[in-house]
Formats: C-alpha cells, sequence, structure tokens
C-alpha cells in the first residue's frame, strides 16, 4: 500500500539524516578541537634520543596542517610546485592515492595550512586561496568543490585561508570573509549553500572554528579580523561578538567550551580569555583576561583547573589558573604547541624540540625532550596522536613515532 | 692619624683618576685580550647556526671565511633568503620581497656597509690601519652594566657605537642609525651569553631593537671555528 511506502521511505530519510547526524567526525586537534587525545598506555618518560620513529613519508607536499587519523587511514595535505593536493595513506605510511585540491598560497609560510575533516565516507579540505573540496575516502574521487573567493565573494588575509572546517550533521561551516558572505553553510554532501551570516563583515583571521553543542542550539564560535563570533548554525544569525582591543588580526587558536564557559587565546587580540556563555547561548560576559599569556597559534589545552599554552613574545610555556586567570608557572621551552594525551603534555616547539611535560596542577615539569631532525621548513604543524603513535609533520615529511608504552 | 687620612685620600682620589682616564686606545686593548684576539688570528671561518625570532622561530646560519667574506643564510616567511659578500662583490637573494630566486647585487650603499659587516675580526680591530676614527665618550649604564662608551666614525661617515663592559671588556652593545625604508632608525645590539669555543669568548644571544622596539633575537646553538667551507659558497651564484 502506498501509505506503507511513503513510511519506508520517511524512515530511510530519518535513518540516513540520522546517521549523517551521528557520524563520528575526525578533526583538527581531535574531539571537540581541544587538542586532547583520548589514549592511555603512553610511555611516562621517552629514551634520551626520544621515541622510536617507525616510518616517514615525505611524499606529502609542503605544509604546516596536521594529518587526520582515521580507523585505518591517514589523510594530509600538501603543496607541490603551487598546487596543494590530498593524500591518504594507510597506517603505515604507504600513499593510498592523491587528488588535486587547486593552487595553494605561496606568497608567505608557502604550502597547504589546514587539516582535513573526515566525516564517515566523505573526506573535506581548503586550501590558502580559498578552495573548498570533498572527496570520497575511499577513492580519493572529488564530489563538489566550491571556491570561497570567487564563487561566495570571499576575501583573503595576510597569511592565507587557513581554516580546517567543522563539519556536523548535513552541514560544512566556512569562512570566506565577505562583506555580506562572511560565515556560511554549505551542505556537506552537494555544496550548496544553506545559509549565509553577514558576521561583522571582517576578512578571516586564520581560525579554525569550534561548535559548541547546547540543548537549546549549537553554536560556531570563530573569529574575523578583529573579533570573536558566536552563530547559530541552525540559521546562522550572529549572536553574540566579543572585540579585540587591538589592531592584530591574526587569531589562529580554536577557542574552547567547558561547562558554560568559553575560552581564548590570542596574542594579537585580548591575550588568554575567559567568557560565560549564558545557558540558551545567546549571550556572553568577560570573567577574566591576560595578556601576558599571549600565544599566536600553538593551541592549548584544559585539564582540571588550569590551562597550558606557550607565550609567543616571551618565549615560555605558561600555567594558567582556569579561575582566576593568573599565570601559576613558567617553562622555559621557547613556543610552540602543546596538546595532551594520558595525563601527560605534549610541547613541540619552533626550535624542533618535543617535550613530554607532567602537569601537576599549576606545576609543570619536563620529562623527556628530543629533537626533530627530519623535515623541512618550520616547525608549526601540530602534533596527533592516535593509537600509541604520535604523528609529526614536519614541512614535506610526516613523522609516526611510536610512544605506546612497551614498544621502545 | 690625620696624615694617615690624607695619605689615604690622596691614594684613593689617584686611583680613581687612573681607573676613569683610559683612553680609547687602552679601552681597545683590553677588549682585544679579554676577546682573544690573538687567537682569533689563527681562526679562518667561523659557521654559527642558530634560530632568528622574529614573530616567529627561523633557523640561522652565519658563515664567514678571513678576511672579508660572509654569508648570512635565513628565512623571512619560512621562504629562504641569502646575503653574502665574497670580499669584492655584495649579492643577495630576497625571495620574499622580489619573487624570484635569482641573486642580486646588493645596491651600492648596501654593499659597502655589508663589505664592513664581512670584515672578518670586526671594523673595531685595528681601525687606526683601516682608516677609520675612534673616541672614547665616556662611561655610562647598559642595562645591568657600566660601560665605556666608544665612538667609531668609518671611512663612509657612518658613526658606529660600541658599549664594553668597564670590568670585563666584554662587548655588551652595539648601535647606529640605519635607514629603513627612507627613514632614519635606531638600531641597538645587545650582545649576552658568552661562552667560550676554543679559548675564545662569543656572545650565543643577540637581541636587535629598532627605535627601542624588540625586532629579533638570534640565539646561537653552535659556534664552529676552522670548519672547511668552501670559497664558492661566498661568490654571487649565476
Amino acid at each position: 500500500m502506498w501509505i506503507n511506502r511513503v513510511f519506508v521511505l520517511l524512515a530511510a530519510s530519518g535513518m540516513i539524516f540520522f546517521q549523517l547526524a551521528a557520524e563520528e567526525v575526525h578533526q583538527w586537534r581531535g574531539k571537540d578541537r581541544s587538542g586532547m587525545y583520548n589514549e592511555t598506555g603512553l610511555l611516562k618518560k621517552w629514551a634520551e634520543s626520544g621515541p622510536g620513529l617507525v616510518w616517514e613519508s615525505s611524499q606529502i607536499g609542503n605544509g604546516y596542517g596536521s594529518p587526520v587519523i582515521t580507523g585505518n587511514n591517514i589523510f594530509i595535505n600538501g603543496e607541490i610546485d603551487s598546487t596543494s593536493y590530498l593524500f591518504a595513506l594507510d597506517l603505515a605510511g604507504k600513499e593510498l592515492w592523491k587528488s588535486k585540491i587547486g593552487p595553494e598560497w605561496m606568497l608567505n609560510y608557502p604550502g597547504a595550512r589546514t587539516t582535513p575533516s573526515v566525516s564517515g565516507d566523505l573526506v573535506y579540505v581548503t586550501t590558502g586561496l580559498g578552495k573548498v573540496g570533498c572527496f570520497e575516502t575511499r577513492t580519493g574521487r572529488q564530489k563538489w568543490s566550491v571556491d570561497m573567493i570567487s564563487d561566495l565573494h570571499g576575501r583573503n588575509n595576510r597569511f592565507g585561508l587557513s581554516e580546517s572546517v567543522v563539519v556536523e550533521g548535513n552541514s560544512l561551516f566556512c569562512m570566506p570573509g565577505g562583506a555580506d558572505t562572511n560565515v556560511v553553510a554549505l551542505d556537506r554532501l552537494t555544496g550548496k549553500i544553506r545559509w549565509i551570516c553577514k558576521g561583522l563583515g571582517q576578512i578571516p583571521s586564520h581560525c579554525s572554528p569550534l561548535l559548541v553543542k547546547l540543548p537549546q542550539r549549537n553554536i560556531l564560535v570563530t573569529f574575523s579580523q578583529n573579533a570573536l563570533l558566536g552563530i547559530d548554525i541552525k540559521d546562522g544569525k550572529l549572536l553574540w561578538s566579543h572585540k579585540q582591543e587591538s589592531v592584530g588580526d591574526v587569531h589562529v587558536n580554536t577557542p574552547l567550551y567547558e561547562n558554560g564557559y568559553i575560552y581564548y587565546i590570542s596574542g594579537d587580540g585580548n591575550g588568554s580569555v575567559k567568557l560565560k556563555l549564558s545557558e540558551d547561548g545567546s549571550g556572553i560576559t568577560q570573567v577574566w583576561t591576560n595578556r601576558r599569556s599571549d600565544n599566536c597559534m600553538g593551541g592549548f589545552v584544559k585539564l582540571g583547573d588550569y590551562i597550558y599554552v606557550a607565550s609567543y613574545e616571551r618565549r615560555y610555556y605558561y600555567s594558567l589558573d582556569a579561575n582566576r586567570g593568573v599565570v601559576t608557572d613558567s617553562l622555559k621551552f621557547d613556543h610552540g604547541t602543546v596538546n595532551s594525551a594520558d595525563g601527560m603534555l605534549y610541547f613541540y616547539n619552533e626550535r624542533g624540540q618535543v617535550g613530554l611535560v607532567k602537569p601537576d596542577g599549576p606545576k609543570m615539569e619536563i620529562v623527556s625532550s628530543f629533537k626533530v631532525t627530519r623535515g623541512t621548513k618550520a616547525h608549526f604543524a601540530h602534533p596527533v596522536i592516535s593509537n600509541g603513535i604520535m604523528y609529526i609533520r614536519h614541512g614535506q615529511s610526516l613523522l609516526a613515532y611510536s610512544i605506546k608504552q612497551n614498544s621502545n | 692619624m690625620k696624615t694617615a687620612i690624607l695619605a689615604f685620600a690622596a691614594f684613593f682620589l689617584t686611583f680613581a683618576t687612573v681607573a676613569q682616564e683610559l683612553t680609547a686606545d687602552q679601552v681597545l686593548e683590553k677588549y682585544y685580550q679579554a676577546n682573544s684576539f690573538d687567537k682569533l688570528q689563527k681562526i679562518n671561518t667561523i659557521v654559527m647556526t642558530g634560530v632568528i625570532f622574529q614573530s616567529t622561530t627561523m633557523p640561522i646560519k652565519i658563515t664567514k671565511m678571513r678576511p672579508e667574506r660572509y654569508r648570512l643564510d635565513k628565512s623571512v616567511g619560512d621562504i629562504p633568503v641569502s646575503q653574502a659578500c665574497d670580499g669584492k662583490e655584495a649579492w643577495e637573494i630576497m625571495t620574499p620581497w622580489t619573487q624570484s630566486e635569482k641573486a642580486q647585487p646588493m645596491s651600492a650603499g648596501a654593499a659597502l656597509d655589508f663589505r664592513m659587516r664581512a670584515d672578518f675580526d670586526g671594523i673595531i680591530y685595528q681601525w687606526r690601519d683601516k682608516g677609520h676614527q675612534v673616541e672614547l665618550n665616556g662611561r655610562e649604564k647598559c642595562r645591568d652594566y657600566e660601560v665605556y662608551k666608544i665612538k667609531l666614525t668609518r671611512t663612509d661617515s657612518v658613526a658606529e657605537y660600541y658599549y664594553i663592559d668597564c670590568k670585563d671588556f666584554l662587548l655588551r652593545k652595539k648601535s647606529r642609525n640605519i635607514n629603513s625604508r627612507g627613514k632614519v632608525v635606531l638600531n641597538e645590539s645587545y650582545f649576552s651569553d658568552y661562552k667560550e669555543v676554543e679559548g675564545i669568548l662569543f656572545p650565543f644571544t643577540n637581541d636587535n631593537f629598532v627605535d627601542g622596539q624588540p625586532y629579533s633575537t638570534i640565539e646561537f646553538d653552535t659556534i664552529e671555528l676552522n670548519q672547511l667551507v668552501e670559497v664558492e659558497l661566498f661568490k654571487m651564484p649565476k
């Protein structure tokens, strides 16, 4: 009967929708983009020469983006002869496929600067010149692409568009940074526009956004040129903004949300900041700021009541009391990225040194360190930890170090 | 008692006067001794590698060869930049600004300045023979140090100032006006973290300021002496 067919059709649609909504997203800085990797059984101390290097792939093109690791695959983008490519590798570092994305940013710090996002059997990636591409994970076949500059009237910035896109449900969110098409939601299966948010009409600010999930609404939190924005992902409504009291336009770090509070750190803006998010997400109140904690692009993690981050200007790592916003300890280890796994901190500084650090509330103690000597160019890419392996991308090389206990 | 006090006062005044009255030549002689310039004459090459912090941290390498070969390799925006002098010709590869990887001769003014930088022992060593002028401009405070201020006027009339520690005669600071994008600005370099390399003291940290604002910091990881260096390294690539 027809009603049975309608019922089956509805049920199937619901299942597809539910499936899309429930897809785990493998993305920049791990689950919730917090920089924390859910691992256990990792080494609490390394050998003097560092953890063992399991493999190196130096065929991934040049860049500063991190890899993203799914169950069986690694996805990473890199630039070769001014063109950005998306690579799929197996967990032994062997290339499975390579697909062209488009021209890459070469003006300064040339190379790929974003991390792919994987949802189900599709992987999404962007270039510094604004191409957003959707590819099949199995074959590398491009499903669709959109040019944020030419198709969405976007504008570029000082160091190239650097957004690792957020994917949620059946949507993908990106910031072309146009005066009117400032933040856009695309249908992630087709690339068609779902909504446009005018934001504050500012150019993008190199930020990879955070998605905050509340009972009433989900909020995309990101930076434009000199403001933090909170956008309702249902319809693109700009809920609130937090102005930066400086002329700097480099606000790279993904913010963090926890228990009703948003934390962000922008060395080019207000420094370290804690905001209280209203229960329905429609408003914010500033709790504290600390300009001394001024990280530029290394990210930060929060463990318990403390935030761990590198200071850019002073080239020390700091711990911050997250309740009061005061620096409680400093560690001389230049400046760079921060990640966490299995209760330890992982610092990777711009001199190429990787530090394994024991956090003890307000205090930090460096336990082991080694220097990354393989690869090329600047040490900017954020490490990724998955299944006992620490992946470090250094320019044209992806290095896989074994950090599992009983492995070295 | 009165005699003893007077004698002590006379001794003290004499000593103080003598201490204040070092001439420029005497200050520089002590500076040469403190920095082992006699040992430096046996060194033919110096290779210094480290990092330069200027917003981000990038590698830097300085290679020097006696008498006047000098090469600076670093990155700007992670794009390689090189400046060098082979004793005759000064050239540079400034890809971030020129969008070209081709070496270009430096402008006349920049070349003259760079050739002075390429002087292996520094232009202040045997300055008289090199045609420069030197005068002592008294003492002053320089961060935590009391220093002698030596003014060196180069043969091209550019004035450089050397701030030499009154106690240990190490160089603590250098300053001069430079032309930056059509504007005259004060460039100051502070030298610290002195370490011995084969019996010669070298500053491993160099903090640079422009018009009083932090500009860059260079930190050397290694300084190697008498390494094998090819002369071709300093010649302008065709």
